[in-house]
């Protein structure tokens, strides 16, 4: 089975706010899911992984609300930022800094350049797919990565399938339970059978 | 329509009057008063089907005598063909339901991208039937269903059975044999994501796929009709007049679960009424109109005036606007034969007249037929109808507070005149049940749902944040404020996005005692160009969509847009 990238999105902004988050930062949340996973990246597994266990380490920060802060610019480059939940999550916020002149940052030991609409590394997706790690934002490479081809069409695979289960259990803390007034008020009150 | 051999260049003569702005526009009344129009997204879908010459098939029909199979509908354009895939059922009338929450329909449906195989449909009719339980594949872009209108498809199938055709004072009220009661779309339920096919010109502009869907639904409609009447008595069985076909359309039953649409989407929304808002200025500026378009306006008026006396509301709501759209037309009539209709700006004293002499359900029928002479300047706007949602969507975390605050005077003004503390203004929440997963509307001091609450009021929360931003300096920065607010980080990009687009917000409370989740579904639905609108309570609503159109067997040698209005019973002279 597959997901479209909407659902994947639509999933992650209610499992976000069902975790916890106000609705403004959820939608940050979706939108850094939708955006690794139209580029391959196993954005879904990331944050259900953070929202999983963001609790249990509290030496690093909430990828979401450092993304936030470099993408409101109230981080800017270069900063050191330290030991960060799910770090792949502020990849999509240091895009919507990035211009023609794309933004370097180091996960671990892993180089990263990212471009307003892809990232590069030399190294791979399992080197920044890891659950903390030490990020800093270098600036402006002098010599960026180079961009490889891409044609394909976007689908979240399903090697997603566990943690979208996680990410639904979370949603479900959204969704009010029936009320008798709730099953009466949505309806026309008339027959449909005319 | 092909306009390219007009005489006369209109483009030279639009004057920059301005557009009505937002305050007046994005009110609920106003909204909720909305007409289709030439921008409508069915209509946009005929005019291209019919300009590249789409061809029609009908590949698979597998039907039985109880009505029971699979059959499948094929538009072939000039790059790609796509495919309805259709589920007759035999469903029991106690399960009958228009409702989210049914389970079995008269008939279920997918659109699929290209050809269909055997292999396809086998594994489409594991899943189509079963809608939101099931799965469908990037391969498909719409999942339907709909239920018959009994009364109406029952009588067809016997008048045909006898070899009679049916009586259209039967039709016309109705107006269709099935209503669809859901058309998902863009990646709902494994579909293709929007982006997948959003770059297909066929596809430019808002929900095209799904009503091509609707429209090959509808052919399907008659052909069960015709095939039960064969099954019934093959031996007097008819088929339909053409001319009564066509007065059949495709119904539609919708409730709360479209309404936060229009509020989810802002710049889409945005996208929608600008187009229209820019026709109507278009319009508005002709200095002379010619008398063939006057001609076409007048005798537009007729027919949309027969129209409005044919349509049958039960809801009071919408009957007392019916009573005052057809006192309207009254008042236009007159209104015309008094004025010289081909003077300077004449179009645009026609409109200001509206204003101050009709209800906004007239004001808005009238935008809507002064905009139907003028597909030359008007149709390019089609393909603007739509959005990059991610374009507006990163805050601007380095504007200052001030600036901010400016915004926010300058289009969220309506909120003063709202105290948020009283129980009625704030009466209302928007919250998804768990039962179905579809949005509803309770009531915040009955009902224990207010932890569940969507973001759908934007006026409370601009209110609710600018307490705070009043609390810091005017220097400050947006994104710092946000650090220690995040909880306004949801309206500040509203507020940021409306500022850049004006008519992304719905400039009322939408958590009112008094608000109608009516208005907002017919908002939408006139975008997509339904007719009839019949609402059942003030949440709940019927519609005709495709009514008087062309089939695909027509389209050729028939004008969608002049069909959009049935025939005046007598000649305009």
């Amino acid at each position: 089975m597959s997901w479209s990238v909407g659902e994947s999105g639509a999933l992650a902004l209610k499992a976000a706010r069902g975790a916890g988050m106000s609705w403004g930062q959820a939608e940050e949340a979706s939108f850094a899911v939708r955006w690794l996973q139209q580029r391959g990246a196993p954005g879904v597994e990331a944050l259900a992984n953070y929202l999983a266990n963001s609790g249990t380490d509290s030496t690093a920060a909430c990828p979401l609300l450092i993304g936030t802060a470099l993408s409101d610019t109230a981080i800017t480059p270069p900063a050191d930022i330290g030991m960060v939940h799910q770090p792949m999550l502020l990849i999509p916020f240091v895009a919507s800094i990035a211009t023609d002149v794309p933004v370097r940052l180091s996960i671990n030991d892993t180089i990263i350049d990212v471009f307003p609409d892809h990232f590069i590394t030399l190294d791979t997706l399992a080197d920044i797919s890891v659950a903390t790690g030490t990020v800093t934002i270098i600036g402006s490479p002098i010599t960026a990565f180079r961009a490889p081809a891409d044609g394909s069409s976007p689908r979240v695979p399903d090697t997603a399938e566990s943690a979208m289960t996680n990410l639904a259990e979370l949603a479900a803390n959204t969704y009010a339970p029936a009320t008798e007034e709730s099953r009466a008020g949505a309806g026309s009150g008339m027959n449909d059978n005319d | 329509m092909d306009n390219s051999n007009y005489d006369h260049d209109l483009t030279g003569d639009i004057a920059a009057t301005a557009l009505r702005p937002a305050d007046q526009v994005m009110r609920l009344e106003r909204m909720g008063s909305l007409h289709q129009s030439r921008l409508s997204f069915m209509r946009v879908l005929l005019r291209r089907l019919k300009r590249e010459n789409w061809q029609f098939e009908r590949p698979v029909w597998r039907i039985n005598d109880r009505g029971v199979g699979v059959a499948t509908y094929k538009m072939i354009g000039p790059e790609r063909s796509y495919t309805l895939v259709a589920f007759a059922h035999d469903l029991p009338d106690e399960k009958r339901s228009d409702r989210v929450i049914a389970d079995a329909w008269d008939a279920t449906f997918t659109l699929h991208d290209g050809e269909v195989t055997e292999a396809d449909i086998e594994r489409l009719s594991q899943n189509v039937p079963v809608q939101e339980l099931g799965r469908i594949s990037v391969s498909e872009f719409v999942l339907s269903r709909a239920n018959r209108s009994v009364r109406l498809f029952d009588y067809v199938v016997e008048c045909l059975a006898a070899g009679t055709q049916p009586d259209i004072e039967k039709i016309d009220p109705i107006g269709y044999l099935m209503r669809t009661t859901a058309v998902y779309g863009s990646g709902k339920f494994g579909a293709a994501d929007r982006d997948h096919w959003a770059n297909r010109p066929e596809f430019k502009g808002s929900f095209q796929p799904e009503l091509l869907a609707v429209w090959l639904i509808r052919s399907f409609t008659i052909d069960m009709v015709e095939h039960m009447a064969m099954v019934k008595s093959p031996e007097t069985a008819t088929v339909l007049d053409p001319a009564i076909r066509r007065r059949i359309g495709v119904g539609n039953s919708t409730g709360l679960g479209m309404a936060p649409f229009l509020m989810n989407h802002p710049s889409l929304i945005h996208s929608w009424v600008n187009a229209r808002e820019t026709a109507l200025a278009r319009v508005r500026g002709i200095e002379t109109a010619r008398s063939d378009d006057t001609f076409h306006f007048t005798s537009l008026v007729d027919r949309a005036a027969h129209n409005a006396a044919q349509w049958e509301v039960a809801h009071e709501y919408q009957a007392k606007r019916v009573a005052g759209l057809r006192a309207d037309f009254a008042l236009i009539k007159a209104y015309i034969e008094m004025t010289d209709l081909e003077a300077p700006y004449a179009w645009d004293r026609l409109y200001v007249w509206a204003e101050r002499n009709l209800t906004i359900e007239g004001q808005e029928a009238l935008v809507s037929l002064m905009m139907e002479p003028y597909g030359e300047i008007i149709d390019e706007l089609a393909s603007e109808m739509a959005a990059d949602e991610q374009s507006h969507f990163r805050i601007d975390g380095g504007m200052s507070l001030s600036a901010l605050k400016a915004l926010i005077d300058n289009h969220y003004g309506w909120t003063n005149a709202i105290d948020y503390s009283s129980a009625e203004s704030q009466a209302r929440v928007w919250y998804v049940s768990a039962e179905k997963l579809e949005p509803r509307l309770g009531e915040r001091f009955e009902e224990p749902i207010a932890d569940y609450e969507q973001p759908l009021a934007p006026g409370r929360d601009v209110q609710a944040a600018l307490v705070d931003i009043k609390a810091w300096d005017g220097e400050d920065k947006v994104g710092s404020f946000l650090m220690v607010h995040p909880e306004h980080r949801h309206i500040v990009r509203r507020v940021q996005l409306t500022g850049h687009l004006p008519y992304a917000e719905v400039r009322d409370n939408t958590i009112a005692a008094t608000m109608l989740p009516i208005d907002l579904l017919r908002c939408k639905l006139s975008f997509f160009g339904a007719t009839k609108f019949d609402p059942r309570s003030d949440r709940w609503v019927r519609i005709t969509m495709f009514q008087g159109a062309p089939f695909p067997d027509e389209l050729a040698w028939l004008d969608p847009d002049d069909l959009v209005y049935p025939p005046a019973p007598r000649p305009y002279v």
